[in-house]
């Protein structure tokens, strides 16, 4: 449902095949892990067994002893980075902390973190040379929730380590807490004392893996004149020549990096694990290495998301929330940079909330160190401000979702940070999920139940760059630098052939690498549609000026007596004077030479985006499982250039938080190993498990984007736990507070079984 | 004069306004501008000639790595925020 | 993972040799254990032995008596698309149709899974409560004995060195018995049983009383359970929601579970319960049909 007057698009709205869709299901798509070079060799990681170890020496010599080891290194062979950070567009991260993550230095500081690397001349031989290398360990004891590595008398993951607070000062001594920081508005206390109702609650969460189905990978060529390819299935080819030049200490301009076909990444293919051991060994032995992952090594080894404790309690006034107060620890793994300043601002920017304090703790524990997933902290800190908001509503007597409408932020509402909301789309959203056909049937049944929630993500803009290369034919040979992780190449076709009036079928869309684009920030932050859409636009309103000017040639008159219009060039005032896009290409030679366009975006204004969810549920109160009758999500996409791959966003966002909220977990034994690291014990839905997602697309136009995008691939991700949590608490009576929803917890509580 | 939000923490130096009112044609006078009523906020928002890795800057409601030299325009409002990642 | 041999007998005799030339063995049938822990360095062999190619493994049939001999190989597929198994065994439809998911299903089979001594196992508790007995053969003959006597241990049974399971079989049912097999799991496929239960219960001339029970409870031992003291509890009295309690009682107390990823021990305790009752109200429906 559309909320103004839309455009009679002619390619935006409509559903062509994708580009890459016939090789990804014929196998002919090329993953990482399918790069063939002459000479290539394979090579294997040796891990830390140990959670928290002081490495006291690493001897590899009987490793490269060995006839068939061509390279070993170690964190030794890492030159000593800048005291710098990096910003790789997802935050920023100490280059200190990233080359000590990529291979460990004096200290393993998770089970699974890199120690040394071999290549060989086999897979197998690889693997046999990691038996070779001997590790003097000396355990510590490991640090395995915020609650256990905030105590006073808690091991330190970095002696050296100080907690940063809000007002800038570092803390006395040292901590296992890298950073607390807070937010406060208006008179909080005051809110409390004036409440009709209070309600508080503590949460619990746990680490959880984005669970995409490809490992990842990474190849690497270091030619003797320094120059490094490196071949990966990343979310960010540029993020990566970044990263790697900051950690190899090489000009940028020496790295090409060569995105290759991605088997889903949601924020955890920014980082780079693999990539720097490949290039080193590569450089070592003078041959191409490529590494790959096996699922225990993706599963301890990359960067799954936080666990963490949160505390809450909000109060209302006559239906009106007039106080919160939020208290979030999350885990960062073993460096710095967990989500939870993310969290913190997001989960109250559906809401008008005048008063608040918020607290945000970003700790360290011997876990793999933490990366995006999906919207970074915001499901979490929504599993625990919309638990309590259902239970403020029902405290108010009121309809979740018109107490969630008379709270809604809108246009102008500021957000916690002081930032004002520019046009959203809370309260359209809500009605349409009110108004939708899911909400509108009773729900009848025994241990049957309804849950509602709301979301937001902020989006993010960026940089994008493009260029539109005009064939003599009047196709399109559209060059981005935007890895295709949903439905994004296509979704750029499109709104570059709607902005010169020509078929999708005649551009074609290519994801180049670092040496054949200029600059483009992640795929990630629901950025891509948006503001790769921007310079997808601006070279197509580029070639637009460029084909006036060469038909104003032809025609022999002025500019502006020629228009751009639907795919044609038309003279102001003669009728006979026309030329179609294909005919004006067709004569590039002479009016001019080879015709591109460009398009060079720092885009601001991605709009953000919400998403409101209604679930129904039926729990077997004997064996705990807990079944998804029936899943609804309407979503604010400001426009849906393509709708098929929108509603893939929302439900694959959806199907995401029902494992969270139902079954996964990393499930840690007390030496701090993960004893599930396999997908038969870490317990992602299959499609057995769920009901068809229906999806609602409601468009509230983007001001800030010629199309009205704003990005889609997170906020689903963002209501699912909580609304999953609401309709459990309406079948059972019973509000669960602890993640996840298994079985197990639901016997053990409904039953008061432990 | 623009106004600029001032973030919580940044509050105790600025006596707890929670906006200050400054004048400035770039981002950067403004924030030197706002130094001077509150000081000690340009240590705290600025490294090395650019805003801090760790902040980003919402101008009218838009957040960004602006560079000090971006232009501010009567009546803009400037938030300093923390930098997030574009998630993912 | 170091080099292994591969061997494919033509027959039991062939196999017997290669069970005896000296080097460490693991069994191939379907694979779908143990490629898995193969690749994954908790098991090592010199060699694996395919058991595809054994004609007495490879197939299934009616026994003189009424009962089902079904060679060590043969797919859960081909079981369960047999009709006549399927109508009159339905409770081996009941375990063949749940074990991993349908891709697992067409490969894996009985043996394999009798072989790999899971205390989950799937089809042990079904077929403990079917009355099954294992052939097991070797160079010096075949020996018989009850499926429930097979196992020692997790992953550990009574398979002696040069010995192979050949048939799994069921002996010809009780006229006016039902069972039934059913296990709990978290979702709704491919995951091992956080805790299983296989039930007979066989009706008196009458149909008033309990003439004879089996109760089998996988997944909260270390080997799979046959609960005689839930069977006793059983045998003459009047089926029902009573009787299904002790039953249930017993086997819960007979439950001696541990806590792991995929469960706790009051967790388990309270489903050993909660599926006993379930299984035998199943198990009486189909008795009562029979």
């Amino acid at each position: 449902m559309t909320t103004i007057e839309k455009p009679a698009y002619k390619v935006i709205g409509t559903r062509p095949i994708r580009p890459d869709g016939v090789e990804k299901v014929t196998g002919k798509a090329l993953y990482g892990a399918d790069v063939h070079l002459p000479d290539l060799v394979h090579g294997a990681v040796l891990r830390s067994p140990h959670a928290h170890a002081r490495i006291r020496s690493i001897d590899t010599s009987a490793a490269e002893a060995l006839p068939s080891v061509l390279a070993v290194v170690t964190h030794a062979d890492l030159p000593a980075v800048a005291d710098t950070v990096i910003d790789t567009g997802e935050g920023v991260t100490r280059a200190s902390d990233m080359s000590l993550n990529v291979l460990a230095g004096d200290k393993a500081l998770y089970r699974g973190h890199a120690v040394a690397a071999v290549a060989a001349t086999s897979a197998h031989e690889a693997l046999a040379a990691l038996d070779a290398i001997a590790v003097d360990y000396e355990p510590l004891p490991p640090v395995l929730s915020v609650r256990d590595a905030m105590r006073a008398d808690a091991p330190l993951l970095d002696e050296n380590r100080r907690t940063k607070q809000p007002d800038g000062a570092l803390s006395d001594g040292p901590s296992n807490v890298a950073a607390h920081s807070r937010f406060e508005g208006g008179d909080l206390e005051a809110a409390f004392a004036d409440a009709d109702a209070v309600v508080e609650r503590e949460f619990d969460t746990k680490m959880v893996h984005q669970g995409y189905i490809e490992p990842h990978n990474g190849t690497a060529n270091w030619n003797p004149d320094g120059t490094l390819t490196v071949w990966t299935s990343t979310q960010g080819a540029f993020a990566v020549r970044a990263m790697l030049a900051e950690l190899l200490r090489l000009p940028v301009s020496r790295i090409r990096v060569v995105p290759m076909e991605i088997g889903g990444g949601f924020g955890g293919k920014i980082g780079i694990y693999l990539e720097p051991l490949a290039a080193l060994l590569s450089r070592e032995c003078g041959r191409p290495v490529q590494l790959t992952m096996d699922r225990t090594d993706v599963f301890q080894a990359t960067g799954p998301t936080s666990g963490g404790h949160m505390k809450g309690r909000l109060a209302v006034k006559d239906g009106v929330i007039t106080a919160a107060e939020v208290s979030l620890a999350f885990e960062a793994g073993a460096f710095p940079g967990s989500p939870v300043m993310a969290g913190a601002m997001c989960m109250l920017s559906p809401y008008d909330v005048a008063n608040f304090r918020v607290d945000a703790y970003d700790v360290v524990v011997n876990k793999p160190k933490v990366a995006a997933y999906r919207a970074p902290g915001a499901p979490n800190a929504a599993f625990c401000v919309e638990q309590l908001i259902d239970e403020l509503a029902r405290e108010a007597n009121a309809d979740p979702l018109a107490f969630r409408l008379r709270n809604s932020a809108r246009e102008g509402t500021r957000m916690i940070t002081g930032v004002a909301h520019p046009r959203i789309g809370h309260e359209e959203t809500i009605g349409a999920a009110r108004d939708s056909d899911h909400y509108q049937s009773p729900i009848e049944g025994p241990n049957r139940g309804r849950g509602v929630a709301s979301g937001f993500w902020f989006n993010a803009g960026m940089q994008s760059s493009v260029v539109a290369s005009v064939n003599p034919d009047g196709t399109v040979n559209l060059i981005e630098g935007s890895t295709d992780i949903g439905g994004t190449r296509a979704s750029l076709a499109m709104q570059l052939a709607e902005t010169l009036g020509i078929p999708y079928d005649d551009v074609r869309p290519t994801v180049a690498d670092t040496d054949s684009v200029g600059h483009n920030d992640v795929t990630g932050g629901s950025r891509t549609a948006y503001a790769s859409g921007q310079a997808v636009y601006e070279a197509g309103l580029d070639i637009q000026r460029q084909l006036v000017e060469r038909a104003a040639r032809l025609w022999e008159c002025e500019a502006e007596d020629v228009s751009f219009v639907d795919g044609e060039l038309r003279h102001a005032s003669d009728a006979d004077r026309r030329l179609t896009f294909a005919e004006l290409a067709g004569k590039q030679m002479e009016t001019g030479g080879p015709l591109q366009g460009r398009g060079s975006v720092v885009a601001r204004s991605p709009g953000a985006a919400y998403g409101v969810h209604v679930v129904d549920v039926e729990v077997d109160p004997d064996t705990g499982k807990v079944d998804i009758l029936r899943y609804t999500i309407a979503q604010d996409a400001g426009t849906a250039v393509h709708p098929a791959y929108v509603e893939g966003q929302m439900q694959g966002g959806v199907v995401q938080g029902i494992g969270w909220a139902l079954n996964e977990e990393y499930y840690y034994n007390e030496d701090g190993r993960m004893e599930n690291a396999s997908f038969l014990d870490y317990r992602m839905p299959t499609s057995l498990d769920l009901p068809m997602i229906d999806t609602i697309i409601v468009e509230v136009p983007n001001p800030g984007h010629p199309y009205g995008v704003r990005g889609v691939g997170e906020v689903p991700i963002v209501p699912p736990l909580a609304a999953i949590a609401n309709a459990i608490h309406d079948a059972t009576g019973h509000r669960f507070t602890e993640l996840p929803i298994s079985p197990r917890r639901v016997v053990e509580e409904l039953h008061h079984l432990r | 004069m623009a106004t600029v939000i001032v973030p919580s923490p940044l509050r105790p130096l600025c006596e707890g306004a929670a906006t200050v009112e400054a004048a400035g044609a770039t981002l950067g006078e403004l924030l030197r501008a706002v130094d001077a009523i509150c000081p000690g906020f340009w240590e705290r928002t600025v490294e090395d000639g650019r805003v801090r890795p760790e902040l980003s800057i919402a101008l009218n409601g838009h957040a960004h790595r602006y560079g000090l030299s971006e232009p501010i325009a009567p009546r803009d409002e400037v938030a300093i925020v923390p930098a997030l990642g574009g998630g993912r | 993972m170091k080099e292994i041999d591969y061997l494919a007998p033509a027959s039991l005799d062939e196999a017997y040799a290669a069970l005896q030339n000296g080097k460490t063995s693991a069994f191939l049938a379907g694979g779908t254990d143990i490629i898995v822990q193969l690749r994954e360095g908790r098991k090592q062999v010199d060699q694996l032995i395919d058991v595809k190619h054994i004609p007495e493994l490879m197939r299934y049939g009616w026994t003189d008596g009424g009962g089902l001999a079904i060679g060590a190989s043969v797919p859960f597929a081909e079981i369960y698309e047999d009709a006549e198994i399927a109508r009159r065994l339905p409770c081996l439809i009941d375990c063949a149709t749940l074990v991993g998911g349908i891709q697992i299903q067409s490969r894996a089979c009985f043996g394999g899974n009798i072989g790999n001594s899971g205390p989950a196992a799937d089809t042990v508790p079904a077929l403990i409560a079917l009355g099954a007995t294992l052939t097991l053969g070797s160079r010096e003959g075949t020996r018989e004995l009850p499926l429930e006597a097979f196992f020692t241990g997790p992953g550990q049974n009574v398979l002696a060195p040069g010995e192979l399971i050949v048939t799994v079989n069921v002996p010809p049912q009780p006229a006016r018995s039902g069972a039934f097999f059913h296990r709990f799991i978290p979702r709704n496929e491919m995951d091992i049983a956080v805790v299983n239960v296989g039930a007979r219960l066989e009706l008196d001339a009458a149909g008033e009383r309990i003439a004879g029970a089996r109760v089998s409870v996988g997944a909260v031992a270390p080997t799979p359970l046959f609960v005689e003291e839930a069977g006793a509890a059983l045998v003459g009295q009047a089926p029902g929601e009573e009787a299904f309690a002790r039953a249930a009682d017993a086997a819960a107390a007979a439950a001696r579970p541990i806590t792991d990823m995929r469960g706790s021990i009051a967790q388990r305790v309270h489903l050993t319960r909660v599926l006993t009752v379930r299984a035998l109200r199943r198990a009486l429906e189909r008795a009562r049909e029979a």
